[in-house]
């Protein structure tokens, strides 16, 4: 688990969990450390995601 | 008992009513099967409900099999029927070796109808994945094989068609058992012209038998039949919006139609009627977003807990009034939970004998988890440890996350999380994840506590 977690280290993942939202071109417009569905919600309907 | 509210509304409606589906016409459509449409990378693949139908499965050969492949491990036979014609049997055998891996299991499937298990391919499946973990380990196989779909009656067949199905065997790793479930993955598609537009469509059948029919088998929940019709004309079928029962009429350009399918599905007539079309579905309304509550505020009093410590006695935070207590909310699956322990370990041997206690509670996790971890450390710690019985699984009696006390008491929503308490039970610092600033802040509360590192 731990070797998992050195592997995810790229991604500044410090928390579990933690919601990573790539767009189409790859790039990262949301992070969140912790769940929080109204940010994410929000984030997804920022990238036209009904 | 649906009642038509026409019945109920005045005679001049009616009249009208009957007036304009006389002027209307039938209209009819010619379908054609589409094997690719419900299967993986087709258009409606995953955006509509299924269900899936079992294979029974025997070791005892059927006479029609004329010859069987050499197997490996143990033949197992089953035959699924697509259609009502003379060949709407299809055989097919599995060959599962006593120690399955992702390329040892075989399909064979009569896709020819010969009775020769032979000759229809190298018996491989498509996609074979090692799904689950520990105990609940489990192989799937998955094809994807398209068969004939053979109509008529027992004497003679009248038509046929191309139907594809998708078969998905499991093979659980510890208790032996295994399943072979199917289902349709095939669709009739076609156009009907609605007053000079095409309107796309897409007849979809859940039985998995390749039968169209309208009259819903018995039973409290009979499966749908489907037309998807492109109302809106944007080349795509809404999943909600665009679903209609084909059991049920249906308004099409400001005319409501009765359907009557071919039990092939191969031919459709939208007859005008004077019922109320049905509703179609909506696209149902996502649930409201449960707001983060932020993390509990500085200077307020902890709320207290019981926690159960390793050798099953209980532990209140309480007990630990009168020193300066880190909380440290973890989990055993969390990677960094685990990483951020060595250095609150360090911590706490650097500041124990000042007063300071570590205190650690597991939560949203299993008690065997949280057991076999005093067994057998993923990490080793020398602060408490303690389970919080309220945390999350269903092994722990089906309590919620929503009901853990890190999350109902101290609105954790991502773990680690972190709380410095003063001598008092006061709140003095709190910190989520395992970051940098997270252990220089745990430090920083620390010293203003007047505790010396």
């Amino acid at each position: 688990m731990l070797a998992d977690y050195a592997s995810l280290q790229p991604y500044n993942v410090h928390a579990c969990p933690t919601n990573i939202l790539i767009d189409a071109s790859g790039k990262i417009v949301y992070r969140a450390a912790g769940w929080n569905e109204a940010a994410l919600r929000v984030a997804l309907a920022q990238l036209g995601i009904k | 008992m649906r009642i038509p509210c026409f019945l109920t509304r005045g005679a001049t409606v009616v009249a009208a009513a009957l007036a304009s589906a006389q002027a209307a016409e039938s209209l009819t459509a010619r379908l054609t099967t589409d094997p690719t449409i419900l299967s993986e990378a087709g258009e409606l693949w995953g955006r509509l409900p299924f269900f899936n139908d079992p294979v029974a499965l025997t070791s005892k050969p059927p006479a029609v099999v004329t010859k069987a492949p050499v197997a490996q491990g143990t033949l197992l036979f089953g035959a699924i029927k697509l259609g009502n014609g003379p060949r709407s049997v299809h055989l097919l055998a599995i060959d599962q070796p006593a120690s399955v891996t992702a390329d040892n299991c075989f399909l064979y499937v009569d896709a020819n109808q010969n009775g020769d298990l032979t000759d229809d391919g190298d018996g491989k499946w498509p996609k074979a994945r090692l799904q689950g973990v520990r105990d609940k380990a489990y192989t799937s196989f998955q094809a994807f094989p398209v068969l004939r779909a053979s109509y008529g009656s027992p004497a003679g067949e009248t038509a046929h068609a191309a139907y594809s199905v998708m078969l998905n065997y499991t093979i659980m790793r510890r208790e032996d058992g295994h399943v072979l479930i199917y289902r349709r993955t095939t669709a009739r598609v076609g156009e009907v012209s609605v007053a000079g537009k095409a309107v796309r469509l897409a007849l979809i059948e859940n039985d998995n038998d390749a039968l169209f029919d309208q009259i819903a088998p018995a039973g409290d929940a009979p499966r749908p039949l489907w037309l998807m019709a492109d109302v809106d004309g944007d080349n795509k079928f809404d999943s909600y919006a665009e679903r209609f029962d084909a059991r049920l009429p249906l308004a099409l350009g400001g005319t409501t139609y009765e359907l009557a399918i071919a039990s092939d599905g191969a031919s459709l007539t939208f007859t005008p009627t004077t019922k109320v079309p049905q509703t179609p579905g909506q696209r149902p309304a996502p649930r409201p977003a449960t707001p983060r509550l932020p993390l509990l505020a500085t200077g307020g009093l902890a709320p207290d807990f019981t926690a159960l410590r390793p050798d099953g006695s209980t532990m209140k935070l309480s007990d630990l009034r009168g020193r300066v207590v880190v909380l440290d909310f973890w989990a055993t699956w969390c990677g960094p939970c685990k990483a951020s322990m060595p250095a609150l370990d360090q911590l706490y041997r650097e500041t124990k004998d000042q007063g300071v206690v570590v205190f650690g509670v597991c939560v949203s996790d299993k008690k065997s988890a949280f057991d076999a971890w005093q067994a057998k450390p993923g990490v080793a710690t020398s602060y408490p440890l303690a389970f919080d019985p309220t945390g999350a699984t269903a092994e722990n009696g089906g309590s919620s996350v929503a009901e853990s006390l890190a999350r109902k008491h101290y609105n954790v929503s991502g773990i680690p999380t972190f709380y410095v308490l003063d001598r008092e039970g006061r709140i003095a610092a709190r910190y989520v994840g395992n970051t940098d600033e997270s252990k220089q802040g745990l430090r920083d509360a620390l010293l203003k506590l007047g505790i010396k590192l």
